[in-house]
């Protein structure tokens, strides 16, 4: 893979120095899943998120990429090592630094569609009039302004997760962290919603983190692919894209996505 | 392919079908409401032929419904009333408020949800009714002795059932409560009350049943005031058509008190 590969840890150019970086540094994770037990989810994770990027994790399941995303929002500490984000050590969830979108959508039912758009902002605290609004705008850029009435059981998985991307990014913040965003949805509306997303994301210069079991989704989202090994959870592999985001569907017919996709398959689905 | 199709089908049936269909439903449903109602008259006034059940044990319908607009009419009643609905109201408060608060409280901490729960579930069991005289003996006849033997009975559920319910919260909501930066207080209230609320509105429905046993038991066991109070004069002078007018008057009183308790349960849209 001349070209598109880049040495383990290798260092990016630092555009904005630290400012708003998402900085890993030797990060481990030991789980205690009895008293008597412990388990290593991952291992000696050095990684930094610049700004505007739109990093990819894949890696086989039980490789600790959930529980690296949950240690950079702040929602579980490291056993070893740090996360900080601008500098500042990442102690507690704080959702305008990092903003969370779950698997499971996790909409709380008994709320419309426009309570549980404005509920970050909620807990942040201000008016029930600025926190409608900023509701409001954010539904209107996922596109369910109509629905903003409707309560999320009367939705589509696809339309209840794009909620749940309206609760983050209502946070402005400055990165989104997605924890395998579509991987309940089936084939088609994950593509479609995918490549929706990836625009909306792109055209906002948003930073974001995306774990993904697709290796399609990996390659076509990305800046740039961490590949993890099996457990305990380590990078494997870190590749850099070429083509611009936002790319079109037909990306996925180039020969770079093609290469990229066949290498990451022989990664993570054949070398187990 | 057929599969979706159908199950999107089914769920827009589901949708539609109780705003489509409500209004012969409904007429079905009250039709046989007045049915039933009509054969109880028809088996009490039957009961009362000659030769019938005593009028002693059952009174001639006709009496008691004389009886029932002699009571309406007599300001007095409507005193004794005042009494007892504002014992229920009143011990409910009570209960709901320090059952929840105390639910709530316990369940920040998980071994002081886990040490409390069976206790609230003995107190929930426990007949209350046995410790009413030392209510008396404690805070007297008047109405304070049955508020509070009713607010301890209905205590019990409320506070039982918060904990239940705020135990059992699925994980995923907590989840989001602390990604997206909720005080402890915002957590109680946006994440944990509404995802335990169908157990704690239960807590609530069961209290309230309890508070209106409670009161009248109360009454008609030792006090000087209130319709369980007319109730035991009435039937210890044989004045059986009244005693039974006033459980009509105290049955029609609890339907309205538990028809506004639900009015206020209700979520505020749908």
């Amino acid at each position: 893979m001349p070209g598109m590969t880049l040495p383990r840890n290798s260092v990016p150019e630092r555009a904005h120095p630290t400012m708003s970086q998402l900085v890993l540094d030797r990060v481990s994770v030991t789980y205690a899943p009895k008293p008597d037990e412990t388990l290593l989810a991952c291992s000696d994770i050095s990684l930094t998120i610049e700004p505007g990027e739109f990093v990819t994790i894949i890696g086989p399941s039980g490789c600790g990429k959930s529980t690296l995303l949950h240690c950079m929002g702040g929602m579980l500490p490291p056993s070893e090592g740090s996360v900080t984000f601008a500098g500042k050590q990442v102690l507690k969830p704080n959702p305008r630094d990092a903003a969370f979108v779950f698997q499971d959508y996790s909409l709380f039912p008994w709320k419309s569609v426009l309570e549980n758009a404005g509920m970050g902002l909620k807990f942040a605290g201000g008016s029930r009039q600025a926190i409608t609004q900023q509701a409001r705008r954010q539904l209107d850029f996922v596109g369910l302004s109509q629905f903003a009435e409707r309560y999320p059981r009367e939705l589509s998985g696809g339309m209840q997760q794009r909620v749940a991307i309206a609760r983050a990014l209502a946070l402005e913040p400055k990165v989104l962290l997605m924890d395998e965003p579509f991987g309940a949805l089936d084939e088609q509306s994950r593509r479609s919603l995918g490549s929706e997303m990836a625009r909306i994301l792109a055209d906002a210069g948003q930073t974001v983190v995306l774990i993904t079991h697709s290796l399609d989704e990996a390659v076509f989202w990305a800046d740039r692919i961490i590949v993890m090994s099996p457990r305990p959870g380590t990078i494997a592999e870190e590749i850099r894209l070429e083509t611009p985001r936002p790319r079109d569907l037909d990306f996925m017919t180039t020969k770079e996505f093609q290469d990229i996709r066949v290498h990451l398959f022989e990664q993570i689905q054949l070398h187990r | 392919m057929t599969a979706q199709v159908t199950r999107a089908d089914a769920d827009m049936k589901k949708r539609k079908s109780p705003s489509r269909g409500s209004t012969t439903h409904r007429l079905r449903v009250w039709g046989l409401r007045l049915a039933l109602v009509t054969v109880i008259v028809a088996l009490w006034l039957f009961a009362n032929r000659p030769g019938g059940i005593s009028p002693l044990i059952l009174p001639e319908l006709g009496k008691v419904a004389q009886s029932f607009v002699d009571l309406v009419i007599t300001p007095d009643t409507w005193r004794q009333a005042g009494i007892t609905v504002f014992e229920m109201v009143v011990a409910f408060s009570i209960a709901a408020v320090v059952g929840l608060g105390t639910g709530f409280a316990l369940s920040r901490n998980r071994i002081s949800s886990r040490t409390a729960e069976p206790l609230f579930a003995w107190g929930y069991l426990f007949p209350f009714v046995l410790l009413y005289p030392l209510f008396l003996l404690w805070v007297g006849v008047g109405i304070q002795s049955k508020i509070a033997y009713a607010a301890t009975g209905a205590f019990f559920p409320i506070a039982y059932n918060t904990i239940r319910g705020l135990r059992s919260i699925d994980e995923r909501y907590l989840k989001v409560g602390k990604a997206f930066g909720a005080s402890a207080f915002q957590m109680d209230i946006d994440v944990k009350l509404g995802a335990a609320r169908p157990m704690i509105l239960s807590g609530l429905r069961i209290g309230s049943s309890i508070v209106t046993i409670s009161v009248v038991l109360a009454e008609l066991l030792g006090s000087n005031a209130g319709l369980g109070h007319e109730i035991e004069q009435a039937s210890s002078r044989f004045q059986i058509a009244n005693s039974y007018a006033v459980v009509v008057l105290l049955i029609v009183i609890a339907a309205v008190l538990q028809a506004g308790l639900e009015r206020l349960l209700k979520p505020r849209h749908k």
